[in-house]
């Protein structure tokens, strides 16, 4: 069924159209050619060059004296065998899963409430907005990294005064759980902007007749949000949600430098921060070069499932 | 004045043999280029290793060597150094002198990016170079990093503090739990905030001498393997001595680094805390009014007669086998790493020179004096090009934050590391 509905989506130049010339129908193709070379060389060549390191055995050395020497598939049944490798998925997942509930259910939260304001308050929270999405994540992370200080951080502080004295320098970095925590924080309030103010936007597109009509009918709040808001946004939300998963399944600069400030290194590693130390630390680029293969190959199952469904809503 | 003399004279010696020798060095392209040659030649200096004034006297006492080369010197950054060296090392645009933090020098080595100097070691005034700096440059009995400056870490202590408890400077280790205990009897304890030795987790190279002092190392070289040795019963004993230390006297954040122990060491509430050799005059740059409060010595070993192994950490200058001028960078090289420019460099940056004859750049200041006290006796990591990679994967801090927050005991926490770190090196 789907699959039906789905193909003329897809296909764009269908075969339903006999009646053209065959220089209209080599027309699209010609001008994707531009596009296609640039995504050739920009992304096709860093991913076979990607793939094909992954199967040799490559240190640093052999990368300097060009001494590779093929392996097969070594480096993937040595990072597959590797027990490290699969706490540190098993880690990833759970991370970015949460960290996507997270941003989508804020992000939204935060649309709607944009929606809702007046003009000057809405002015100044789209700015505020925008004011997190363009700081550099390191400096972001540094902040928050103060925020969470053992000794002089703002969250220490603030929970003392309140009366949880416990928290008196409380280290929030020392538990791998919560060192991934803080980070988790940072990269959803990074991620927020971008998704509360796309939301936003496809939330001004909606006729505005359709919530004056349930008004009448007298549904609630929550009734309208469940049969008009998500229906109407859904293409919208998919992307973003497909975007986020993407984003914090990748995610690398918070947790790295929240690993100089604190806590256990080995504990804390996700899966993009694995491959680096593999590849830089461990000197091992072959088997670097392997886990993002992988991270890629998870990354793109996500995306089929994200891309599927988003056709499907496009053309339903 | 005597000493200086003859050195002076060594040095001027040792330069006129090198000019009227023949070179029969395979590598023709060390040579000293003719004084007329014209080329650029880039420099790689880190951040914060050099006043400016020191890269200024170099550069003009080259200009008038080689008149027509144009010096350009960069300072880099030290954080992401290590990536960024090993990507621009091996282009064709590679800088021709580079600094190379030193326990990293043999990594860069022996991916085959840097070039021997064996034969000009000699020439750049090898039998001068301090024995705690020179090994870090040497991979396989090949000379490939030239020792720069060095650093060690010292104990800063509070001298209100210790004149208020009546205590004196600890000689040995024994005594320097004993006047933290009268520090934290005078002073109060670590619920009322004291430290009478201020002490972040994370802090290995302040943890290092620990282990030193009683005999322990982090791996030894047998043969061509390595074995670890953090689990040997010396390098528990100076970690259980530590996490009692720390256990008992320490506020500091178990999971913490060491990066802002200067600032909070001006809190006023810390009896001793180590730090690098340039915190003392940091503390006193910044904050006047506690400046007289600051007081420096090297950290006691076991026994009274040695100092605890100090960590010899520091920069190597190495020239990238891929430069196209290197014989200039080794001119270059030569004239940093002379015993004038190095004495300016004690003088001035306050670190600790590549040579004993520039230690005088330290006169009159007490606080480098214990810093060169400390260097005497100083250790270093195992010189294996895999060791970048133990610290890149943060092997030592890691076993001492499980140490220090109690997540594992010193046994299994060093059981751990030790494993990690034979398999490391021996990968």
């Amino acid at each position: 069924m789907s699959s039906q509905v789905m193909a003329p989506a897809a296909g764009g130049n269908g075969a339903s159209a006999p009646a053209r010339g065959r220089s209209s129908k080599s027309l699209p193709y010609l001008l994707l050619l531009p596009a296609a070379l640039l995504l050739a060389v920009v992304l096709g060549y860093p991913i076979v060059r990607l793939v094909i390191l992954s199967l040799n055995q490559a240190k640093l050395r052999d990368l300097v004296k060009g001494t590779e020497a093929w392996n097969n598939f070594a480096n993937y049944t040595k990072i597959l065998g590797d027990s490290e490798f699969w706490a540190v998925l098993g880690r990833t997942i759970i991370f970015a899963a949460i960290c996507v509930v997270a941003t989508m259910v804020l992000g939204m939260m935060l649309a709607l409430l944009l929606a809702r304001l007046g003009r000057v308050a809405r002015l100044l929270l789209s700015i505020s907005l925008l004011m997190a999405w363009s700081t550099p994540q390191v400096t972001a992370t540094q902040v928050w990294q103060w925020i969470f200080d053992t000794r002089y951080g703002l969250v220490n502080w603030a929970l003392v005064r309140v009366g949880l004295t416990g928290f008196d320098n409380h280290s929030w970095l020392a538990e791998p759980a919560s060192l991934l925590t803080v980070a988790g924080v940072v990269v959803v309030w990074g991620a927020l902007p971008f998704v509360a103010l796309t939301i936003y936007a496809g939330r001004t597109q909606i006729d505005e007749s359709l919530y004056e009509a349930a008004g009448m009918d007298g549904a609630t709040p929550w009734q309208v949000f469940r049969a008009i808001t998500v229906p109407m946004l859904a293409p919208i939300i998919t992307m973003l949600a497909a975007l986020s998963t993407i984003w914090d399944f990748r995610v690398f600069t918070q947790v790295y430098l929240l690993q100089q400030a604190g806590g256990i290194t080995s504990e804390t590693n996700l899966i993009s921060i694995h491959a680096y130390r593999t590849s830089f630390s461990g000197n091992d680029f072959g088997g670097g070069a392997a886990i993002a293969v992988v991270m890629v190959l998870v990354l793109m199952s996500f995306s089929v499932f994200y891309v599927r469904r988003m056709l499907k809503e496009v053309s339903s | 004045m005597q000493i200086r003399g003859l050195l002076a004279a060594a040095a001027a010696g040792a330069l006129m043999l090198s000019a009227c020798g023949g070179n029969e060095a395979a590598d023709t392209d060390l040579a000293a280029p003719s004084a007329e040659t014209e080329s650029t030649l880039t420099v790689w200096l880190m951040d914060g290793s050099q006043p400016d004034s020191v890269v200024d006297a170099v550069n003009a006492e080259f200009k008038e060597k080689y008149p027509n080369v144009d010096v350009n010197v960069e300072l880099q950054q030290w954080a992401g150094v290590q990536d960024k060296l090993t990507t621009s090392l091996n282009s064709t645009s590679t800088p021709d002198v580079v600094e190379i933090g030193n326990s990293l020098t043999a990594k860069f080595a022996d991916a085959g990016l840097l070039s021997d100097l064996t034969d000009v070691a000699d020439d750049l005034g090898a039998d001068q170079w301090l024995p705690g700096l020179a090994p870090s440059g040497e991979l396989d009995e090949s000379r490939y990093g030239i020792p720069y400056y060095g650093g060690v870490r010292v104990v800063m202590y509070n001298k209100d503090h210790f004149k208020e408890a009546g205590v004196e400077v600890p000689t040995t280790l024994d005594e320097l739990e004993q006047v933290a205990a009268k520090l934290a009897e005078t002073k109060g304890g670590t619920d009322a905030g004291y430290s009478a030795f201020y002490f972040p987790g994370k802090f290995w190279y302040g943890a290092l001498p620990f282990i030193w002092s009683e005999g322990g190392d982090i791996a030894v070289k047998d043969g061509d393997e390595w074995k670890g040795t953090l689990d040997s019963a010396e390098s528990r004993a100076g970690l259980n001595r530590l996490k009692n230390i720390v256990d008992t006297y320490s506020t500091a954040p178990t999971d913490g680094n060491e990066v802002t122990n200067w600032e909070v060491f001006q809190e006023d509430n810390i009896g001793m805390v180590m730090d690098s050799w340039w915190a003392p005059g940091a503390v006193v740059g910044a904050n006047e009014a506690f400046a007289d409060k600051v007081g420096v010595f090297p950290l006691p070993g076991v026994d009274a007669d040695k100092t605890a192994p100090a960590f010899f950490g520091g920069s190597d200058l190495a020239v990238p086998e891929k430069s196209d001028a290197r014989g200039l960078a080794i001119e270059w090289t030569k004239i940093l790493t002379s015993t004038e420019i190095q004495t300016q460099l004690a003088k001035e940056g306050g670190v600790i020179p590549n040579n004993e004859a520039a230690f005088v750049g330290h006169e009159g200041n007490d606080f480098l004096l214990a810093a060169d006290e400390a260097a005497k006796v100083s250790a270093f990591t195992p010189v294996s090009p895999m060791w970048g990679n133990v610290e890149a994967d943060a092997v030592l801090p890691d076993m001492l934050v499980k140490i220090f927050s109690g997540a594992s005991s010193v046994e299994d926490a060093t059981t751990e590391a030790n494993a990690k770190v034979t398999e490391i090196l021996n990968g």
